[in-house]
């Protein structure tokens, strides 16, 4: 039997061939297992690649890694937390928060009724969504959050390690919360650097204003309390830790 | 084989990739785990080549769909970069290559042979046993694809199959 090449059954899986052409390849499927078979195999892994990652995300993460590749460069750092401990063996990272980048408005997405939080990690110049990704020294994190359409609210980064609390990402004047809408790219950054304690960042949203300070006392009080996961407005937590040496 | 329209020269809107993520996603992240033998990096590169597109467009059906040769030429470039850059990495047992995700479509056992070594091929034969042996197009077609003239295609397969036989007899000494 005659089959056609793998690439035009590609084409064909593709909806990429002329009305002739994809008429010749039909003909043919109607009398080949194998090749229904092929064809069938094609159609099982897009339908595994789209229910891991659906077109609207990938397209928002393409979007996002193009407006990223156009970047200008680095500014300088704002804040520095500087704990290397003495005598560190492990790889242990913390937090370097640098200058925010230009502020990225998407267009309105939403995924549900609750907001929802995406991850981009930048390493060595590639982008991609952070997912079971170990994190390494010179890693850098982007937040963004989507909100259902026409919600709108406040979100704010913080840095928990040992019983301090830290604000990482915030409002411009840093007093304040950004405001979000949609989807939204949170403005600045997250770089991971060497340091002596594990970090966890903790992203918290709410529908109303409030105040950086207050929110600090809350969360460390919360971590006394080992309260911290039934916070209101946690929606995402990451532990920056030492990794595999 | 569609005729082009010409290219599509502009950025690509959200719908657009999306759509062309639905049409050809799996195929080119496909063939980026054939090459690259690892599926993280394989998705990264899905994405690189999906950035370009939205960027900078690309040769479009009479339909105004972005074709999928275009989408491969391109992934296959970004692989072969980074095949490059880990060029001092040991290599990866040639038996895994053909369970990484292909066609279950015929193959001769010259084209499995060929697959099976691929990683070990020199950059330059690379692109043409892609094209011949993976996706099962003749010469001629391969030299409609690549602008080379069928000759060069001709001796380029010979030289292929010439590395892949020297490679598997070699693999066999090493594995005794």
């Amino acid at each position: 039997m005659n089959h056609p090449p793998a690439f035009d059954l590609d084409r064909f899986a593709a909806k990429d061939l002329d009305p002739a052409e994809t008429s010749r390849v039909q003909g043919h499927l109607q009398e080949c297992p194998k090749c229904q078979q092929a064809l069938a195999g094609i159609e099982d892994e897009r339908k595994a690649m789209i229910s891991r990652l659906s077109p609207p995300q990938f397209a928002a993460l393409v979007d996002v890694r193009a407006s990223l590749s156009d970047r200008r460069a680095w500014g300088r750092p704002l804040v520095i937390w500087s704990l290397a401990g003495a005598g560190v063996a492990a790889a242990l990272l913390a937090v370097v928060l640098l200058a925010p980048w230009a502020d990225h408005q998407d267009q309105a997405r939403w995924m549900g009724s609750a907001p929802t939080v995406r991850i981009y990690l930048n390493r060595n110049g590639s982008t991609m969504t952070l997912t079971q990704e170990h994190l390494q020294i010179g890693d850098r994190l982007r937040y963004e959050v989507t909100l259902p359409p026409g919600k709108k609210g406040y979100a704010a980064l913080v840095a928990v390690e040992a019983t301090n609390v830290f604000p990482v990402l915030t409002g411009s004047n840093q007093a304040d919360p950004i405001r979000v809408s949609d989807t939204s790219l949170l403005p600045g950054s997250v770089a991971v650097e060497s340091g002596s304690e594990p970090t966890l960042l903790c992203l918290i949203f709410r529908p109303e204003p409030y105040s950086m300070n207050d929110l600090i006392r809350e969360v460390g009080q919360a971590r006394l309390e080992k309260k911290l996961d039934s916070m209101p407005g946690l929606i995402h937590q990451l532990l920056v830790e030492a990794g595999p040496q | 084989m569609a005729s082009s329209i010409g290219p599509i020269q502009r950025r690509l809107s959200r719908e657009e990739i999306a759509a062309l993520y639905v049409r050809t996603g799996a195929l080119v992240l496909r063939r980026c785990r054939f090459l690259l033998r690892d599926e993280a990096e394989a998705e990264d590169v899905l994405q690189e080549v999906f950035v370009r597109v939205m960027r900078y467009g690309g040769p479009a059906s009479e339909e105004g769909r972005i074709e999928l040769a275009f989408l491969y030429r391109t992934a296959e470039r970004c692989c072969f970069d980074r095949m490059k850059k880990r060029s001092r990495e040991p290599l990866q047992d040639p038996d895994s290559a053909v369970e990484i995700a292909v066609h279950t479509a015929e193959r001769s056992e010259a084209a499995q042979l060929v697959l099976r070594f691929f990683e070990r091929l020199s950059p330059k034969l690379q692109q043409v046993a892609l094209l011949h042996h993976l996706d099962g197009l003749p010469q001629e077609r391969i030299a409609e694809e690549l602008s080379w003239s069928r000759r060069t295609i001709g001796k380029k397969l010979k030289q292929i199959d010439q590395q892949a036989q020297r490679l598997a007899v070699q693999w066999k000494e090493r594995k005794k």
